[in-house]
């Protein structure tokens, strides 16, 4: 299967100045190529560079120099408006710590990405209706987060990331607040996804939950120190 | 586009529901700055309007002349006591001749005096107000005859024994049958009714009521030199004029023509013994008031509806902080600076027009229970209203724009990990 691959990343770097003209390279020169349907988790000890790299991944951010492309477009230099944009309609998040708007419902919560696309409302309701069901809140529509058990509040924002049925699913340690047994439930409506021909990268510390994806990247001092293809049955 | 700001107003009335306390209380400095607003210039355009009324009737073209008892100094009050009360003072036939003659733009010296006296019927007997005035008085105070008609300058002129009754009297005086063409008595002569006033009222209100009011609304006309040469107490007074209009041709010409008056006068009279009105003057000065309590008013409001707006920038100003983690997960689904900035303003909008509104009835409210309570006219003007309403949506605008901007500003990395 040769398509367009959904990113494309070139010699990416990251500095900050820490004060004074000192300029910390949080990444140092970053190439990905991530196919349509891939899933890759991103490993790596705290400073290496990966929280850096989901954000530029996840449009947050701008680089310092390279390239980045997303489903063919680049957007790494793109002006604040439009990264909000490809935000809201190419990018799906899950964080770790949900990050579920309290005062709001389930079914609100979910159709949040939605109301900043003015030409997403028509059939939208149905939708997010048909989302709830799928990770199993159906019966829970109208409960607020903190109603919801941490494994319901990420289920919720995982049907929140798929409302706008987006390119890429970006996962920041969606299971580092759950116990094991609803961590298992996380991942596998991950792995769902990732059957169905989603394009998912994971950044996580746990060897267990990288261990499902197609491709892990271990970094390190903010480049890609190694990387190991998990060879699928 | 509708479509979108109802969204965006539905989810600021939202948010405002999940703090009804702290709303309502940022809502009431709107509230009270508002209804103040409106009802004091309630208040201050009815006492205007009450002013600008008074005024009027007395006539833009006129400039009224009273006389006016001399003050006495202790020592001639001692020496001359029973001297002094008969002397004569006031407005003379020499002032009105001079002036009718002398100055330009003067079309009429209308002479008035009133005394009080009985009035006999075939049937009753009435007090009356008797006044003692010219021909012109139709012309000069804006008087109608509903029958008959007024008396002219030739019956003025010879001293005709006639007189023009006020509707009230001449129904009591007069109960059956055609009233003109019949006679009444006053004193010991018999006077001619030639004719019946319309709406007495309007004229006569600043005729001195000696006791009943009732005397006010009973008003005999009689032509001036036949009340002067009839009735004793227009003979023997000791004024000769209570009153005289000056009627002039245009209302432009009133300020020059008073200053000429007033020059004649001060050349005849020895001493201060009349008083010049003059209503343009007058209604002139009210609006001068009227300005000067608008201003006052206008700064007491606008202190109050700053500290509402203040109000309202303190508390959203903590929204803010508050829910910064919000505002960084709606930016990372796709939220723009921009609609960050719409959420915000539409919250300090729906605060501060809704305080508005609630201040307009409070406001509407308050200056109908003055007026009931305190029988102060009050009029609620549509401007004031509008005025508010503008105001209020102002504030909003003006008060949120920082804090929400503020909030659009927040780096959506750092408000996510807040």
């Amino acid at each position: 299967m040769v398509t367009e691959p959904v990113i494309s990343i070139r010699s990416l770097r990251k500095g900050y100045f820490l004060g004074g003209e000192n300029e910390v390279m949080a990444l140092a020169g970053i190439d990905l190529d991530v196919a349509a349907g891939e899933y890759v988790a991103i490993m790596g000890p705290s400073g290496s560079g990966k929280s850096t790299l989901l954000n530029l991944l996840g449009c947050l951010d701008r680089p310092t120099s390279g390239s980045y492309y997303l489903g063919g477009d680049d957007v790494a230099l793109l002006d604040d408006d439009s990264l909000s944009e490809v935000r809201g309609h190419r990018l799906g998040f899950i964080f770790q710590a949900y990050n579920l708007i309290a005062q709001l419902t389930v079914i609100e919560n979910i159709e949040v990405p939605l109301f900043y696309q003015p030409d997403a409302t028509r059939g939208s309701s149905a939708r997010c209706l048909e989302l709830a069901a799928r990770v199993g809140l159906a019966d829970r529509l109208n409960h607020r987060p903190k109603q919801l058990s941490g494994g319901q509040q990420q289920r919720v924002a995982i049907a929140r990331a798929l409302v706008n049925d987006p390119l890429l699913i970006l996962a920041d340690e969606p299971t580092g607040n759950l116990d094991s047994s609803t961590e298992e439930d996380v991942l596998c409506l991950l792995d769902e996804l990732h059957a169905e021909g989603r394009t998912i990268i994971i950044v996580t510390h746990d060897e267990l939950v990288a261990n499902r994806a197609d491709r892990i990247l271990h970094m390190k001092d903010g480049r890609i120190a190694r990387i190991v293809h998990r060879p699928h049955s | 586009m509708l479509l979108q700001i109802h969204r965006i107003l539905s989810l600021g009335v939202k948010n405002l529901f999940l703090h009804k306390v702290r709303s309502v209380l940022t809502m009431l400095g709107i509230v009270f700055g508002v209804s103040s607003v409106i009802a004091m210039l309630a208040v201050g355009e009815g006492a205007a309007l009450k002013a600008r009324q008074e005024i009027t009737r007395l006539g833009s073209r006129n400039i009224i002349l009273d006389s006016v008892e001399p003050p006495q100094n202790a020592a001639s009050q001692q020496t001359q006591s029973s001297a002094a009360g008969r002397r004569k003072y006031g407005l003379t036939e020499m002032d009105r001749t001079r002036i009718a003659r002398t100055l330009p733009h003067v079309l009429i010296v209308h002479p008035e005096s009133t005394r009080t006296d009985e009035v006999t019927s075939a049937t009753s007997q009435h007090m009356a107000t008797l006044i003692a005035t010219g021909a012109d008085l139709p012309e000069v105070r804006q008087i109608e005859c509903e029958q008959g008609r007024f008396f002219t300058d030739l019956e003025v002129l010879r001293v005709a024994p006639v007189c023009v009754l006020s509707p009230s009297l001449s129904r009591k005086l007069i109960p059956f049958g055609e009233v003109i063409g019949k006679a009444v008595r006053i004193e010991a002569d018999y006077y001619t009714v030639i004719g019946i006033s319309r709406k007495a009222g309007q004229y006569h209100d600043d005729v001195p009521a000696t006791g009943k009011a009732e005397i006010t609304r009973n008003l005999v006309y009689l032509p001036v030199t036949t009340a002067r040469a009839r009735v004793s107490d227009f003979t023997f007074g000791r004024t000769q004029f209570d009153t005289l209009v000056v009627h002039v041709d245009d209302s432009s010409h009133v300020p020059e023509v008073a200053r000429n008056v007033e020059s004649i006068l001060l050349s005849l009279h020895r001493e201060k013994d009349y008083k010049m009105t003059v209503p343009l003057e007058l209604l002139a000065q009210a609006r001068r008031t009227q300005r000067l309590f608008n201003v006052i008013i206008g700064s007491i409001a606008a202190i109050s509806l700053l500290v509402g707006g203040i109000g309202i920038m303190n508390i959203m100003l903590a929204t803010v902080t508050e829910r910064t983690r919000e505002i960084g997960i709606r930016r990372a689904l796709g939220a723009k600076r921009r609609d960050i900035i719409w959420q915000f303003l539409a919250e300090t909008t729906v605060i501060s027009l809704t305080g508005g509104l609630i201040g307009i009835l409070l406001g509407m409210v308050i200056p109908g229970l003055i007026s009931t309570l305190t029988k102060i006219p009050t009029v609620v003007t549509t401007g004031s209203v509008v005025l508010s309403v503008g105001i209020s949506l102002l504030i909003g605008i003006a008060f949120g724009i920082y804090p929400a901007r503020r909030a659009a500003s927040l780096d959506p990395i750092e408000a996510l990990r807040h």
